[in-house]
């Protein structure tokens, strides 16, 4: 998602916040709804979302599991054309106005997980106008109205509105009583990208919202989850989260216009009969995950004197607890009542997580920079390879001749020789360098009952190389290895000396040069054990264009070579 | 970078001491000429091959020290008489290399058994490059060595990297069948109508051939020459003809050390043990000497290198001469007693039958001689 785009689309939910009426409150329960809107698919241009519908179900989820929230009061939809949501919106203002018709107050929360440009929602091909989105929002009886959106460079909507951001913390939800009015919560600033997470399966802001949700957040320990808390604990926890992302830190802004007394709750993790106990005395970023959907169900900073209570459903889950580069990774059991403890002590230990923007594209340096932090193979910035080539002699109409003259290739042995390599990484896949080959043939012979003719080469080549390189997996073991595929260009020099054993014993040497070229694939291993050292093994053909005869021929020395190397990067 | 030892010498003793140890001249698959790649330079010439006419040059080919050989003049030759025979198999395969001006013509020509006429021949085409040229030669009957000459003609250049002849041990399928018939003396045959005088009539001497050899006539046997000649044992004029040969000859013709069939043949009537000689007894020589042998297939003589032989006194070396000359010609012989006139080794045989290097020609006696 471009920055324009956000900016509009903050724009107009700064408009809901600030032009939407505050209802007085009538006495009375509070009736909750709320529509989800989660859609993956970009309009032009934009890249295609991960996680955002992803997202969205577990806000739906969440708020009927955590948040007080009937099953048929949360609309969850998915990937919505602009008809669609219209229709949905159409029927939540319908619900709403029937509930303030029977007297009964009742709170609104709209979620979107997505892409938006300038004007509109881009809801795949089509859009909504924002200003249409509004009017129809804007037209709700609901007491308070929660806006949530998940989206790139949220923080422009300050601007767009001609006011100040709202300062951090600078909210104290405990003034404000029986609040009416509507609340928006967005995941970054205006200039700052808001990023997925491949091991998270989702976005940092969602993940972290939920998890305050969930319990992290009730900062205050009465069972409930405000939005303040909400706000606060998603803000600390994304920012801690990608601070040391390629992307950098996101800050989660917070934008209200509520009037009246009374907290915003946004869940009751205490009304949870299932829950997992971090206790005190370890420190580290946290994530929560069901081991069987292998989907991530909480993310935290875990601070060491602190104990904190998770409401999750009963079931398997995975806790992964980040400790500097290491990841330690806990299978717990909840009980259907109860609590089950984390005891970290216990668990292995595992690499960190991969990071991808939200709607926005990484530089290729920020790719590097994260694929190197995450991976550490093939990492380093500069290669140095040497291997030992043998193969065949390349056939060619020099050689020909030869055989027309009689002489005959020694077969008892292939050519071999030595070939260096420095590279140095342009890309993650990419490094570009020079080679340097050497190598010797083997010699031909023409012999008889009294003479013995033989000549042999040496040929030697400098060449500008490019190397594609790609590992066979993003992370684990099968990271270490990759396939790779290079070019070569560059000149040769060779040296032929012929010796003739007849009624003379003479040796004559002669020099060549010529233009040379090589391409090669094969597999590298870098090994984990050795820090930047590792083996490869490959297949080359050299063509090394420069050995002349008398007729006119040219040899182009080389031909199929087998490569076995050991390589150290740094 | 150019390093050079001279070796002549040793080549030299090399191919002198070869026969024994050319192996795989003429087995089967071998290779069936010496030098093929015309690597061995005597000074300006060629040490492997004969210059029968015109003369030659030294020339770089692929590379400049791997050399061939240019024909110079309109007429020009070189040549090799090869003991490839039926044993060794009748299919030749030759591979060539040539490199020939359109105003030259140059061509391969084969003599089978070295007869003297020429039973194959092949054209080399024109071409300004080191051409492959390929010829398979069949040799329909047994026979017994082949001549391979090199002939160029015309004012263009023409020139040669290599002759490489090897039995080809296959069925001889699509070779060009040669060996034209009638055949001259001295070589193999099995019918009288393989040979130009009818008379295929003798045993073979050539180890390993089961065959006659075509004769000039037959010896002892009335009116097969004419009133003044009679039939008699001539020397081969080539080493791979075979040793024993009956030609017609003038009547009492034969020098001393000389072969001869009978006492008819020689010019002092004296035939033994097919040499002619200057006694067949002591009786035959002065009082005190002694009549003997000389040496394998050499002729008795009175008085062997004992210095008793008076001026006028027949001879056949300058020591058995009290003078200590004996005028005549040199006479020089192969291993086998066939003679090789002015030393010239190519007209001996290989020692061995596996070799393709000609045996020794050594100077013997002198034929005819008489004590000054």
């Amino acid at each position: 998602m471009n920055r324009l785009a956000c900016s509009l689309l903050f724009a107009a939910a700064l408009a809901l916040a600030s032009t939407a009426s505050a209802q007085p409150a009538p006495a009375g329960e509070v009736t909750t709804f709320a529509l989800v809107i989660g859609s993956n698919a970009g309009g032009p241009g934009q890249a295609t979302l991960h996680y955002a519908e992803e997202d969205a179900k577990r806000v739906g989820s969440l708020l009927v599991e955590l948040g007080g929230y009937a099953q048929d009061h949360v609309d969850t939809v998915l990937s919505p054309t602009p008809d669609e949501l219209r229709k949905h919106l159409d029927a939540l203002a319908k619900r709403v106005g029937a509930e303030s018709a029977a007297g009964r107050r009742s709170r609104v929360t709209f979620y979107y997980s997505g892409h938006a440009r300038a004007t509109a929602l881009d809801l795949g091909s089509a859009q909504l106008p924002l200003a249409e989105l509004r009017t129809r929002l804007f037209a709700s009886t609901a007491q308070v109205t929660v806006v949530v959106l998940d989206a790139c460079q949220s923080g422009a909507f300050s601007q767009v509105k001609g006011g100040a951001p709202a300062a951090d913390f600078s909210y104290n939800s405990k003034s404000q009583l029986d609040a009416t009015g509507v609340a928006v919560l967005a995941s970054s600033t205006g200039s700052e990208l808001s990023q997925e997470s491949e091991e998270l399966r989702g976005s940092y802001f969602t993940h972290n919202l939920l998890t305050g949700m969930r319990g992290a957040g009730d900062a205050n320990g009465d069972g409930q989850v405000s939005i303040d808390e909400a706000y606060r604990y998603a803000y600390h926890q994304t920012l801690l989260a990608t601070a040391e992302t390629a992307v950098g830190g996101q800050h989660v802004t917070f934008e209200v216009d509520l009037k009246g007394h009374g907290e915003v709750p946004m869940s009751f993790p205490r009304a949870s009969t299932a829950s997992l106990l971090l206790p005190a005395g370890f420190d580290g970023s946290t994530i929560i995950e069901n081991t069987r959907a292998k989907t991530v169900i909480a993310e935290l900073y875990k601070a060491k004197a602190d104990a904190i209570r998770i409401a999750v459903p009963p079931g398997e889950y995975d806790v992964l607890v980040r400790q500097g580069t290491e990841l330690a990774r806990c299978h717990v059991m909840t009980p259907v009542t109860g609590t089950a403890t984390v005891d970290i002590t216990r668990c292995p230990r595992e690499k960190v997580v991969a990071v991808v923007t939200k709607g926005g594209e990484l530089t290729e340096e920020q790719r590097v920079d994260a694929w190197t932090e995450r991976e550490g193979t093939y990492s380093g910035k500069t290669r140095i390879e040497v291997a030992l080539t043998v193969g065949d002699e390349h056939h060619d109409a020099y050689t020909q001749e030869l055989t027309n003259f009689q002489y005959r290739e020694d077969s008892g042995a292939s050519d071999g020789g030595l070939l260096v390599t420095v590279l140095h990484r342009l890309t993650r896949n990419l490094w570009v360098g020079g080679l340097a080959t050497y190598e010797t043939s083997q010699p031909w012979l023409r012999q008889d009952q009294l003479s013995s003719l033989s000549i042999r080469w040496t040929t030697g080549s400098a060449m500008a190389t490019a190397q594609g390189l790609l590992p066979f997996a993003q992370e684990g073991r099968l990271s270490r290895l990759a396939l790779y595929g290079d070019a070569a260009l560059g000149l040769a020099i060779a040296r032929t000396t012929f010796h003739s054993m007849t009624t003379e014993d003479t040796t004559s040497r002669e020099w060549f040069g010529g233009p040379a070229f090589a391409v090669g694939a094969g597999i590298k291993f870098e090994s984990s054990l050795l820090g930047g050292v590792g083996f490869s093994m490959g297949y080359q053909f050299q063509f090394l264009h420069a050995i002349d005869n008398l007729d006119g021929d040219t040899h182009a020395s080389g031909g199929h070579r087998l490569t076995l190397g050991l390589f150290y990067a740094f | 970078m150019r390093s050079k030892i001279a070796l002549a010498p040793f080549i030299v003793l090399a191919v002198s001491q070869m026969g024994a140890t050319d192996g795989g001249g003429c087995g089967e698959g071998g290779q069936v000429t010496r030098d093929p790649g015309f690597d061995l330079w005597c000074g300006d010439t060629l040490c492997s091959w004969k210059i029968d006419r015109g003369s030659i040059a030294k020339i770089g080919t692929w590379h400049a020290d791997d050399p061939g050989v240019a024909f110079l003049g309109a007429d020009s030759a070189i040549s090799q008489v090869s003991p490839v025979n039926s044993t060794d198999g009748h299919c030749i395969k030759f591979q060539l290399l040539s490199k020939v001006e359109g105003s030259a013509q140059i061509e391969l020509r084969v003599d089978i058994g070295d007869d003297g006429t020429v039973d194959q021949t092949e054209r080399f085409p024109v071409s300004d490059h080191w051409e492959l040229l390929v010829y398979d030669i069949y040799m329909n009957r047994d026979y017994n060595g082949a001549r391979f000459e090199i002939a160029k003609s015309g004012n263009g250049n023409a020139a040669i990297a290599q002759i490489d002849a090897n039995i080809d041990p296959g069925a001889c399928d699509g070779f060009s069948s040669a060996l034209a018939d009638p055949q001259g003396n001295g070589t193999v045959c099995d019918l009288n109508t393989q040979c130009e005088s009818g008379m295929c009539n003798g045993m073979s001497h050539v180890p390993g051939l089961d065959n006659h050899t075509c004769q000039g006539c037959a010896p002892g046997v009335s009116g097969t020459c004419g009133a003044t000649d009679t039939c008699g044992a001539v020397e081969p004029f080539s080493a791979v003809l075979d040793d024993v040969i009956h030609a017609c000859v003038p009547a009492h013709s034969a020098k001393t050390g000389q072969r001869c069939y009978d006492d008819s043949q020689c010019a002092n009537s004296t035939c033994v043990q097919g040499v002619c000689s200057t006694c067949r007894t002591a009786a035959d020589c002065g009082a005190g000497d002694t009549c003997g042998t000389t040496f394998l297939y050499g002729p008795n003589v009175c008085a062997y290198k004992l210095g008793h032989r008076t001026t006028g006194q027949s001879c056949f070396d300058n020591a058995d001469c009290a003078s200590g000359a004996c005028n005549g010609t040199p006479r020089y012989q192969c291993d086998d007693g066939r003679s090789c006139p002015g030393g010239d080794r190519t007209l001996c045989p290989p020692q061995s039958g596996f070799s393709l290097e000609p045996g020794p020609c050594t100077e013997v006696g002198i034929e005819g001689g008489t004590c000054t």
